[in-house]
């Protein structure tokens, strides 16, 4: 690792309020109007960090879907470490959009959070069976413990009933294609980071252990890359807070970059 | 009377001139001769006595005279002169021995029958004439020319006719005989490989008439044929290729005919054609699965009443080559392009694209690597590594990234190295990446506009021009119809440069849809530079074929046009040995010229290299051949090789480096009896009429052929020769002399002087 990447992620942390908040005043709903608009969304950009809305279980969780867990500031908080550690040409604002909606064809990186309580139709389904073999990347991120794993993973047998998910070796360029991430740590969400600051623990549930597991196509290529029992969204969002820990906000930052430059060479 | 004297007719003496034949001593004397005639005079005049000055003065001018001409005589005078000599002189017979003279034309018969018949030892009519006047010498001429005793010993098996090649050799052979002329009996059927102008000069320096007989119809009634077919010397191994097959037709206006082409026997492609009047020209896409030199046959079904089938088939060969094309992919910023170019590539055993990409500002990522040395410290900044590559993909990479040196490396491997280069658009490409003033802009098959245009973006729907419906990069489909049909069904591309001119001599391939307002934009145009290929591509989403939610999952094009683009890219990339041959198909007994090219690991010229040839006949033998290096061109090296029988040839040029063969290159071409005897093989009756007309001789047709011989009788050119006569012995001058004497001696008697 660069010595001077941890300085510098502190400087993109205490940045990010002040960034964050400018765009979320001037948040205009280009992006997300694209999910319902037949004109081609922002095309001016190469790539936009783009998350799924799914049919959960919990939709009418007060915040309107878990799908939206973090969402917009942990995209946001995001883009602006990717834009200014990588010359990626990255639009600045969040990107929801359905599944079902023929614009995701147009984003092949595809972010999903709490897939624990996932709970695809069978046109969502399809299109995002279709959308991964294809050539779509999917990141997942923020689900924990074993009952959440069973539920996502009958998600994915409805989506890739034939495709085993495997762990992603150390080794794999995924890990090494933009920083060197040698360790898989468990990054906490923003509670069990500030009791982590006290010694508590980081996990969720009976989630312990994080897993970095992927789904594989005919090629080798990374199609679906998980993050189970572990939060990267929540360390973007809470970077900025200075009871969360560094170390899990650099962490997030780099593997999370590390997914976007994997996901847009291969 | 004036010949009597004179010893020659007096037109000698007006068209001729006179030379001397003696030699600059002998020359010299003549002052000498002429101060002896001024002391003569002297002499008369210092006499005395009874002689009157009168008297002195005649008789020194008889005395003078007498001597002038006894010492013109002594100065051997000649009269050079060019004159018709008396009939019989010779005659030149040229008999064409090709196999093409055993077609039969309607109403005429078999073309050597012509020859049969009219130049027969004992009955041939035409032979007897000219033998009535002339010496009558015969020669064979196909392959070689030969002299020969008499008809027996024509076959009329040779697979080429060298019409031009057979009247040199005659007129040099018969140099020095009273030459009345030349007649030549053929159907004409020549590719002439020598300058007909050169001969036709000759043969008017020379003042030889040819008299040709042109035997054979001149235009056949109803026939097809293949009269050419194009492909591409070498193509890579799964590639799809390009056959330009023309042909021609009488006769079968609007009926349909099956072309078929195979290889190895395996159909490669079935077309039903609807024939057009005289020449049409078909481009077909081939799909070629197996790997070598191959030869593919084409077919065209005989019609009914075709009166030559033989014309029906022809050969083409090719290479196909099944190396790993290596393709380094240049970008200034991750791109969905080069992750789904490669994607498209995947499972191309022959395409590698190995991908530089910038990643952070001083930071790049390398992907597909075959070497953790590979790229190591960037773009390539030597010509031994960027030139190990076959093609350069430029991506949305900023002019500033890339070295002036860099850039003219790049215009090298291009113009020199014969790689392909792929300008892809993006928001740091062409103008917006400041390439406006760049080399590379001059090799770029597009203008570049002036200003940069940051903020352009501008969805395109791609059309493709009449060149891409049959470029074999653009084909998306079996036939054009439906590629067509695919073409203008694609999803609209994102363009960020817009750029709407290509270069003079560039070829525009994809535009976007014109609209009424403004011309359409470039998708993609390419031009040739130096040996290799530039192909400009200035969209920036082509992986939108791939990822667009109408693209069917199944559906292949978005990986059949980058297998197709990249692969022809670099068709034509020379490797570091590579063979040539002149031809890929010649008559037995005939030579063919090789060139090879040894390079260096840059690609530059290799001179101490020796490479050799193997040339394995159809038999299985071997016979390695030395291979001379060219006189001019360093690198480059030439021999001939020699075809005697029929059938499949193998020539493999090798090099050795430390005792090993390092490099082989290797062709096929292809040996025939009939070479290409049967195509074009109606009466030529253009190239026969030519040369006897502009060498003051006349074609005849074989109908009409009785006439040559009464036109060589009232010929009054006859023969000519040049020559030299002698006048010392002329009559004339015998008397002159006697006459000054006996005067002198008269007058000397008449004045009692003597």
């Amino acid at each position: 690792m660069n010595p001077g990447k941890p300085l510098f992620l502190l400087l993109i942390t205490c940045l990010l309020p002040a960034l964050t908040t400018a765009q979320s005043l001037q948040q205009d709903d280009q992006a997300l109007t694209t999910s319902s608009s037949d004109t081609t969304p922002g095309n001016s950009h190469e790539f936009y960090f783009t998350r799924g809305i799914y049919s959960g279980e919990f939709d009418d969780y007060d915040e309107g879907g878990r799908w939206a867990i973090d969402y917009p500031k942990a995209d946001h908080q995001f883009l602006v470490a990717l834009k200014r550690l990588s010359v990626v040409d990255a639009y600045e604002s969040d990107n929801a959009i359905e599944l079902t909606d023929p614009m995701l064809r147009r984003f092949p990186l595809l972010y999903a959070v709490e897939v624990g309580s996932m709970s695809l139709t069978e046109a969502e389904a399809l299109a995002l069976r279709n959308y991964l073999l294809a050539g779509g990347f999917l990141v997942i991120d923020d689900f924990w413990g074993s009952w959440a794993w069973d539920q996502f993973l009958s998600q994915m047998q409805m989506v890739f009933p034939d495709r085993a998910i495997v762990e992603v070796p150390p080794e794999h360029p995924v890990f090494h294609i933009f920083y060197n991430i040698d360790r898989v740590i468990q990054v906490p969400n923003v509670r069990q980071g500030w009791a982590a600051q006290q010694g508590g623990p980081t996990h969720e549930y009976d989630g312990i252990v994080p897993h970095v597991r992927g789904i594989f196509d005919d090629d080798g290529r990374l199609m679906v890359l998980i993050n189970w029992n572990t939060d990267l969204g929540d360390a973007w969002e809470w970077a900025d807070d200075p009871d969360y820990p560094l170390k899990f906000s650099t962490y997030a930052f780099e593997i999370g970059i590390n997914f976007v430059i994997y996901g847009m060479t291969h | 009377m004036f010949e009597f004297l004179f010893k020659y007719p007096a037109e000698y003496f007006i068209e001729g001139r006179f030379v001397s034949v003696l030699s600059w001593w002998q020359l010299a004397l003549l002052p000498l001769a002429i101060a002896t005639l001024a002391f003569v005079a002297l002499g008369y005049f210092k006499l005395q006595g009874r002689t009157r000055s009168r008297d002195r003065i005649t008789i020194a001018l008889l005395r003078g005279m007498a001597l002038a001409v006894i010492i013109f005589s002594l100065s051997r005078p000649l009269l050079e002169v060019t004159a018709q000599m008396p009939q019989p002189g010779v005659i030149g017979v040229l008999l064409d021995n090709s196999i093409s003279m055993g077609l039969a034309d309607p109403d005429l018969g078999q073309r050597s029958d012509f020859i049969r018949q009219h130049f027969d030892a004992e009955s041939g009519n035409l032979l007897h004439g000219l033998q009535q006047s002339f010496d009558v010498r015969l020669f064979k001429f196909g392959v070689t020319t030969e002299t020969i005793a008499d008809i027996g010993a024509l076959d009329f098996n040779d697979g080429d006719s060298n019409l031009i090649q057979a009247l040199n050799f005659v007129q040099a052979s018969m140099q020095g005989e009273p030459l009345a002329g030349l007649v030549v009996i053929s159907d004409g059927a020549l590719q002439p490989d020598e300058s007909l102008d050169d001969l036709l000069l000759s043969l008017r320096s020379a003042q030889i008439p040819v008299y040709s007989i042109g035997v054979g119809a001149s235009r056949y009634a109803r026939d097809i044929e293949i009269s050419q077919i194009k492909l591409p010397n070498q193509v890579l191994n799964g590639s799809r290729v390009m056959a330009d097959v023309s042909i021609k037709q009488q006769g079968y206006d609007a009926l349909p005919v099956e072309l078929l082409v195979e290889d190895n026997s395996r159909i490669l492609h079935k077309q039903q054609l609807r024939l057009k009047p005289g020449i049409q020209s078909i481009r077909i896409p081939l799909a070629i699965e197996d790997t070598g030199p191959r030869q593919l046959e084409f077919h065209l079904t005989a019609m009914p009443d075709e009166q030559i089938t033989a014309n029906n088939s022809r050969q083409a060969i090719l290479r196909v080559d099944n190396r790993k094309i290596r393709i380094l992919y240049y970008e200034g910023e991750p791109r969905f392009e080069l992750k789904f170019v490669r994607r498209a590539v995947t499972d191309d055993e022959n395409l590698s694209v190995t991908g530089l990409i910038r990643t952070a500002d001083a930071k790049f990522y390398r992907v597909g690597i075959e070497s953790p040395e590979e790229l190591r410290n960037g773009f390539p900044i030597t010509r031994d590594e960027l030139f190990s590559y076959d093609a350069i993909i430029l991506g949305s990479v900023e002019n500033s990234l890339l070295s002036r040196e860099q850039q003219d490396m790049i215009v090298e491997f291009v113009s020199e190295r014969g790689g392909g280069l792929l300008m892809l658009g993006g928001r740091h490409a062409f103008t917006e990446g400041g390439y406006r003033d760049s080399v590379l802009h001059g090799i770029s098959p597009v203008v570049m506009p002036d200003q940069a245009q940051p903020e352009f973006s501008r969805q395109i729907k791609i059309q493709p021009t009449a060149a891409a419906w049959v470029h074999p990069a653009l084909i998306l489909a079996d036939s054009s119809e439906k590629s067509i049909a695919r073409w203008l069904t694609l999803p609209p591309l994102t363009m960020v440069n817009p750029i709407r001119r290509v270069k003079p001599g560039a070829t525009l391939l994809l535009s976007s849809s014109a609209t009424d307002q403004d011309d359409p934009y470039v998708a993609m145009a390419w031009q040739r530079y130096g040996r290799g290929r530039v192909v400009a591509f200035p969209v920036q989403d082509s992986w939108i074929w791939q990822m667009h939610h109408e693209i069917d999952l199944e559906d292949q094009t978005h990986e059949l046009l980058w297998r197709q683009l990249l692969r022809w890219l670099v068709e034509s990339v020379p490797q570091r040995l590579n063979l040539e041959l002149s031809a890929q198909k010649i008559h037995a007994g005939g030579r063919l010229k090789l060139r090879s090219e040894a390079l260096q690991p840059d690609f530059s010229a290799q001179r101490e290299a020796l490479p050799r040839v193997i040339l394995t006949a159809p038999n299985g033998s071997e016979q390695t051949l030395p291979l001379n290096p060219h006189p001019s061109l360093p690198g480059v090296y030439t021999g001939d090789l020699p075809a005697a029988e029929p059938g499949d040839y193998l020539a493999q040029v090798e090099l050795d480096a430390a005792g090993q063969v390092t490099r082989s290159a290797e062709s096929r071409f292809l040996v025939t009896r009939a070479g290409d005897e049967y195509f074009n093989s109606e009466m030529n009756e253009k190239l026969l009429r030519r040369i006897s007309e502009e060498s003051s001789g006349k074609f005849f047709g074989s109908k009409d052929a009785e006439q040559l011989v009464a036109t060589l009788d009232s010929n009054p050119r006859g023969s000519r020769t040049l020559l030299r006569l002698e006048l010392w012995d002329m009559p004339i001058l015998f008397l002159l002399l006697v006459g000054l004497l006996c005067a002198e001696w008269s007058y000397r008697r008449w004045r009692s002087l003597a």
